[in-house]
């Protein structure tokens, strides 16, 4: 599902978004408005000076207070400009206070950490078999507050999903909290928005809201480890990934744990690749672990050159981490 | 307005859909864009494949296989039938998307 450009400003789909819209859409109108009347005036002001001879009157003598109505023009202008500022400034605050501070009683609390150019995602659960980590592709259920602890992993960069929540900073050494609670099921794009380096734009995630049942269902399959490989094709893609792409990547239930780059256990159950660069089709997949310098230059996996059997056996082997 | 953008979109896609050379662009930007250099699609710049520029001079494919519609069509969908171990892999492409994709690089005949 894609979505036009900027459609957050014309709706909000969670609780945080809807707070923030209007007043944006307030002040926006607010500004254009006193932008206009102040352009207005001064062309008014610059016609009437042309009429009056033009440069010479800005010559003219200072007013003083008994000769005319001149000077009160100042006072009523900071009469009326501090109505629009009183009011945006009470309606902020009204927003902020929905929007600060995670509810008292959230769902769910996750921790996300932005790496240059990916985002790590961990989840909890009353165990610690109950963990497990992702990338690029948060899931949450609707209607519930879900509390994001948010780490740095390296530099600053920053988290935001304009349809569900403002932007907060994952600072290196510092725990940022966001949290987001979406109204209905859909796929929200979120961005990094913190300059952080070459692909910087490439930093995107999404994050799908979906009914409780569905996110228990997706939960419970991401706890699962990688299935043992069936095949002798798979076997050796088995080897070959563990032992090559295993310095940077995990794969539960296997020897790769390094957690250097996203979790690949289920690599297959996500809608992209890379941080949402690429669609996660084979042709794509395999263009990217062959060559991920080509269509993200500078990114932190090195290309593989990997001969053509290779490539198709570790292909062979990663989509079935489903 | 919410409710309109997405009908545009749709009448936008359905305008498209009509389109073959316009399908055939969104199908490479999606399956072969990470592999290949293809003009006219903005994003296929992949550099594991030769560039496709000027495929349709080409005498052979693959450096094996002439070059013909039925041959390229096949290559789309079974590189690996046709040459196993080479680094293109089967992409799961049915016979209308490769006949729409082959018909589109087969336009392409400028260096
Ligand atoms: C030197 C470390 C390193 C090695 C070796 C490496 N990768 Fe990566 N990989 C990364 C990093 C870092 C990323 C995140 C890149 C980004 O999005 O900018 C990544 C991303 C990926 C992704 C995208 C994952 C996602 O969900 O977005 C896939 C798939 C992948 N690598 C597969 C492989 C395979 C297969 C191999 C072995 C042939 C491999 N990688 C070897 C570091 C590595
Ligand atoms: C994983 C990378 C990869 C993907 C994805 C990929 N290709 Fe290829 N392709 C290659 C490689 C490598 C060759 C060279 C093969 C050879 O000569 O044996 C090639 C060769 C070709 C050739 C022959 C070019 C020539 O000059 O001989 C054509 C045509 C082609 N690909 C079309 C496509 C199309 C269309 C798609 C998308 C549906 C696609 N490829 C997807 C890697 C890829
Ligand atoms: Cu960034």
């Amino acid at each position: 599902m894609t979505r036009p450009p900027l459609d957050y400003l014309l709706g909000s789909d969670g609780v945080r978004a809807d707070a923030t819209l209007p007043l944006t859409w307030f002040t926006l109108a607010i500004s254009i408005i006193v932008c206009v009347i102040i352009a207005w005036l001064l062309w008014v002001g610059v016609r009437r000076a042309r009429a009056n001879g033009g440069a010479a009157e800005t010559v003219g003598t200072p007013l003083e207070p008994e000769q005319g109505r001149g000077l009160s023009w100042i006072t009523i202008g900071l009469a009326v400009s501090a109505v629009p500022l009183l009011a945006t400034l009470i309606w902020t605050m009204a927003a902020l206070g929905h929007v600060v501070g995670p509810p008292r009683r959230s769902g769910m609390t996750i921790d996300v950490t932005g790496h240059q150019w990916w985002w790590e995602v961990e989840y909890h659960g009353a165990n610690p078999s109950d963990t497990f980590a992702t990338a690029n592709e948060i899931h949450i259920p609707i209607g519930t507050p879900v509390v994001v602890r948010l780490h740095g992993g390296d530099v600053i960069h920053s988290f935001w999903v304009p349809a569900l929540a403002g932007k907060t900073d994952t600072i290196p050494g510092q725990q940022n909290i966001a949290w987001l609670q979406a109204d209905r099921p859909g796929i929200y794009r979120g961005q990094c928005t913190e300059f952080c380096g070459v692909e910087h734009a490439k930093m995107g995630f999404e994050v799908v809201a979906q009914p409780a049942n569905d996110f228990e269902h997706w939960r419970e399959a991401q706890l699962q480890t990688a299935p043992p490989p069936a095949t002798p094709q798979l076997i050796h893609g088995m080897q070959f990934t563990t032992f090559r792409c295993g310095l940077c990547h995990s794969i539960r239930g296997t020897d790769a744990a390094s957690h250097y780059g996203p979790d690949l256990t289920h690599l297959m159950s996500r809608r992209t690749i890379a941080a949402t660069t690429l669609p996660n089709n084979p042709g794509a997949l395999a263009g990217w672990i062959q060559a991920p310098q080509g269509m993200k230059p500078g990114t932190l996996m090195p290309d593989q050159h990997l001969s053509g059997a290779e490539l198709n056996d570790v292909l062979a082997y990663v989509e079935t981490l489903k | 307005m919410r409710r309109l953008i997405p009908l545009l979109l749709l009448a936008l896609a359905a305008c498209q859909s009509n389109d073959p050379r316009a399908q055939a662009k969104a199908l490479i930007a999606s399956r072969c864009a990470a592999c290949h250099v293809v003009p006219g699609v903005r994003t296929a710049v992949g550099v594991v494949g030769p560039s496709l520029a000027d495929i349709a001079n080409r005498q052979v494919i693959a450096g094996k296989f002439a070059n013909n519609r039925d041959n390229l069509i096949r290559w789309i969908m079974h590189p690996q039938a046709m040459m196993p171990g080479s680094a293109m892999p089967e992409m799961g492409i049915s016979q209308p998307q490769a006949t729409q994709i082959a018909d589109y690089l087969r336009t392409l005949d400028k260096p």
